[in-house]
């Protein structure tokens, strides 16, 4: 019996498509009809959205929970004729469906959506349209190679954030699904025919390596520990890597903490 | 490397093979009942989310080596639940002791062979030594070093009399009806069959019945108060103290035992008033109070599978007491 991991936190699928089409629908969304997306997500900059399919049909309609029958499309679907093939190529319901633009020089903090996972039915895919290497998709402490045209899936209950350092913005379509017999083969394909590559962020090497300069500085340990304060201790901690030249921000940090909680509060205490 | 002021804090079990995992505790004294405790408190600033630290074992042992910390003056090896933390907390009283209180690192060191079971015995004596000697850092000037083990630990006594052959110790035990009591009281995570695996108590997976946890408990205590009057028969520098002597036997016969010196007398005696697992509570003797609430059933139990090796471990402590007493024993 041979059973295909199905935790993975994430994995690229084995479709793809023409990102240069998917761009080109693009040109038929009005400027306006973009709306403030992920706002208490948002550490830096802007993140806007349009929606394709939504509860309501409305285009700014961003409630992404609730049973796949209550979505329908938006009028603006039916403009985007790439982006419509490229939702339909997944064979199975759909909920939620929207573009998501994370504007030039914009990050999002980390965020879980525990009840969303192939363990809840839900599937969700990012298919970058328009990306850069400055732009960082950081999925359980790694950075996925996600490229544009490619298909991603995230699963959410996983610590995810987005960081677009480029001078561009950068744009995904993102789709919310059900799980069915299709998308469970489709993912097992994937975790048996495909190598989702991934790295270590940029902000998070670069924070280890300030980390080696604090265990040799016991001046700096002692000047850090004190503050107990942890917003206090954050800043802290990201102005003394900036003096010495380190490009980590707030968020890395936070990233860094949280995976260093985490890992001390699944110790094993027992064998 | 420059590991002063770092405390280890656990060995932890990485992809690319074990890790000994450091704290920076400066010149935080660990003055808790227990280790962890210390640990605990120390890891609610935030510094300690981001800046532990991590070093290999050859790494922490070529680091001890240049700096060997206190000497290990003392081991406390007892049967649990019978006065052991107020022993250490009587040690702990002391500006020039480091009272390494069933510390959590070490119980790791002493467990790697569950992982390498082909770990070369000089190699594990390596590893115990150096963390003893991490443990045992100075960060205010003491000078020595007291370990008060985890109960199952005298399993390994073989093991820690080779590592720290010139060390004194004492095993330490209670009239079983009132361990028993205090167990079944607040049962201690090893005595809960699943929570550790039996072989830590030299038990087999055959001994646990689950209508029958009190056994399960009593047979485990079996266990530890045999290996502690093998420990006493088959080795030397270590002495029998029963609960029943606390907490004066620390100005007595242990004093000595202990290296201990007159100055030390008065901090200690301080220690010994309150209530070691609570310190802001005094300390009693409850022999009364425990005996009264131990059932039939638990003095069966007892009575099956505790009672021989107890009186074996009070004729062993009495007969040494006798000899030391007689006047060819000055």
């Amino acid at each position: 019996m041979s059973l295909p991991p199905r935790n993975r936190p994430f994995a690229r699928l084995p479709l793809s498509f023409d990102a240069a089409g998917l761009r080109a629908d693009l040109a038929s969304i009005a400027p306006a009809a973009w709306s403030p997306h992920l706002s208490d997500r948002v550490h830096t900059g802007e993140c806007t959205a349009v929606i394709l399919r939504s509860k309501t049909g409305a285009v700014d309609d961003l409630a992404a929970w609730g049973t796949a029958h209550e979505f329908r499309d938006t009028p603006l679907l039916a403009q985007c004729p790439h982006l419509k093939a490229a939702i339909d190529a997944f064979l199975c319901e759909k909920k939620s469906v929207r573009l998501v633009r994370l504007h030039a020089g914009s990050s999002l903090r980390s965020f879980r959506a525990a009840d969303l996972g192939v363990t809840h039915h839900d599937l969700r895919i990012h298919i970058p349209i328009a990306t850069s290497s400055a732009v960082e998709l950081i999925v359980a402490d790694m950075t996925l190679a996600a490229h544009a045209g490619q298909a991603w899936h995230i699963a959410l209950g996983q610590p995810c954030r987005f960081v677009n350092r480029g001078a561009v913005d950068c744009l995904f379509l993102v789709i919310d699904a059900v799980i069915n017999d299709w998308a469970i083969a489709m993912l097992d394909r994937a975790a048996q025919e495909i190598v989702s590559e991934s790295s270590e962020p940029l902000g998070a090497a670069s924070f280890r390596a300030f980390r080696e300069l604090v265990f040799d500085d016991p001046a700096l340990q002692a000047r850090l520990v004190a503050i107990t304060q942890p917003d206090r201790f954050l800043e802290a901690v990201v102005s003394a890597g900036a003096e010495l030249g380190f490009a980590f921000d707030a968020l890395d940090v936070e990233s860094a903490r949280n995976r260093g909680h985490r890992d001390w509060m699944m110790r094993t205490v027992a064998l | 490397m420059n590991l002063h002021g770092w405390v280890p804090a656990r060995i932890a079990w990485r992809d690319n093979g074990p890790r000994v995992e450091w704290i920076l505790m400066g010149a935080e004294r660990l003055r808790d009942p227990f280790f962890t405790q210390t640990t605990q408190r120390q890891l609610i600033k935030p510094f300690h989310q981001l800046f532990r630290r991590e070093t290999t074992i050859d790494q922490m042992i070529a680091w001890t080596a240049a700096n060997p910390g206190a000497p290990l003056r003392g081991i406390v090896f007892h049967m649990s639940r019978c006065g052991s933390t107020l022993i250490g907390q009587q040690l702990a009283a002391l500006d020039r002791a480091i009272v390494a209180s069933e510390p959590e690192p070490m119980d790791d060191a002493l467990r790697v062979v569950h992982r390498y079971p082909d770990l070369a015995r000089a190699d594990e004596i390596r590893l115990v030594r150096a963390m003893a000697a991490a443990l045992g850092q100075p960060r205010n000037g003491e000078d020595a070093l007291y370990l008060k083990t985890d109960c199952w630990h005298i399993h390994r006594f073989d093991l820690l009399r080779q590592a720290f052959p010139d060390t004194p110790w004492i095993f330490l035990y209670r009239d079983p009806v009132e361990v028993m009591v205090s167990q079944q009281r607040m049962p201690s995570a090893w005595s809960v069959p699943g929570i550790f695996h039996p072989s830590m108590l030299q038990l087999d997976p055959a001994d646990w019945n689950p209508a029958e946890l009190d056994v399960y408990c009593a047979r485990a205590l079996q266990q530890v108060c045999k290996a502690g009057l093998r420990a006493v028969q088959q080795s030397s520098g270590g002495l029998l103290v029963n609960y029943t002597e606390l907490p004066d036997a620390m100005y007595g016969r242990l004093f000595r035992h202990f290296g201990l010196q007159a100055e030390d007398l008065p901090s200690m005696r301080g220690a010994s008033v309150k209530n070691a697992k609570a310190p802001s509570t005094s300390f009693s003797s409850d022999n009364a109070q425990k005996q009264a609430q131990a059932s039939e059933r638990l003095r069966a139990v007892v009575a099956e599978h505790l009672t021989p090796i107890y009186t074996q471990l009070e004729a062993a402590r009495l007969a040494a007491l006798h000899t030391a007493d007689s006047p060819l024993n000055p």
